[in-house]
């Protein structure tokens, strides 16, 4: 699964700690989403997608 | 280097082994239990002992589990389905090594692994413990290192 995180998290100038701690996740987490090696789970995918004010399927696309 | 859920994790870790060591440690020299006691005191003070030292193990992985996100429980799991089921697989190579008299070729006399310890790793009884163990071991090392 594709998804914007990356982008969206320079956009607001955050490292992968700053966001891994406001989702309450670890730096490992956030790196592993970005990357498309670990697919979140619907809860984290909910969690991203209020923090980010943007509905999941604007930050995550199905291959 | 670890950040601090990281390192809450290793401290229920710790506290699970060194708790269940202590508990262990106590029943043995608090009520002087040796090996050469076979009487129902030893084994009920040992038994008992045993159960509160899995029980506090357990209860420390339980606190440990809840402090990690859902990619650490991921691994974990994952880890110990694949690493533990790949590990009690090969444990019939070993088992079957042990059985036709490989030992031999190892003399694990000279391991100086105590008598009981000896009889279980002779009879292959350690193999269905240790592989699974290897086994969560090494696929959890490559989940880390494939999902960097």
């Amino acid at each position: 699964m594709k998804n914007r995180l990356k982008v969206l998290r320079a956009e607001r100038d955050w490292s992968q700690a700053d966001l891994a701690e406001r989702l309450d996740v670890s730096r490992q987490s956030v790196n592993a989403i970005e990357t498309g090696k670990y697919d979140p789970s619907l809860p984290l995918a909910f969690k991203i997608s209020r923090l980010f004010g943007m509905p999941i399927e604007a930050i995550f696309q199905d291959d | 280097m670890f950040d601090r859920r990281t390192l809450h994790v290793w401290k229920f870790i710790l506290a699970a082994w060194g708790g269940a060591f202590a508990v262990m440690l106590t029943a043995r020299f608090l009520f002087k239990t040796s090996a050469a006691d076979i009487g129902t005191s030893r084994v009920m003070i040992t038994t008992v002992a045993a159960m509160i030292a899995i029980g506090w193990t357990f209860w420390m992985a339980g606190l440990a589990f809840r402090r990690l996100d859902e990619f650490q429980r991921e691994a974990g799991k994952f880890a110990w389905y694949w690493g533990g089921s790949m590990g009690i697989a090969f444990s019939a190579v070993g088992y079957t090594f042990i059985r036709l008299g490989g030992l031999h070729w190892l003399d694990p006399a000279d391991f100086h692994l105590g008598p009981d310890l000896y009889r279980a790793f002779q009879i292959g009884y350690l193999l269905g413990i240790g592989c699974p163990v290897a086994g969560f071991l090494l696929v959890r090392l490559w989940w880390q290192a494939a999902k960097r």
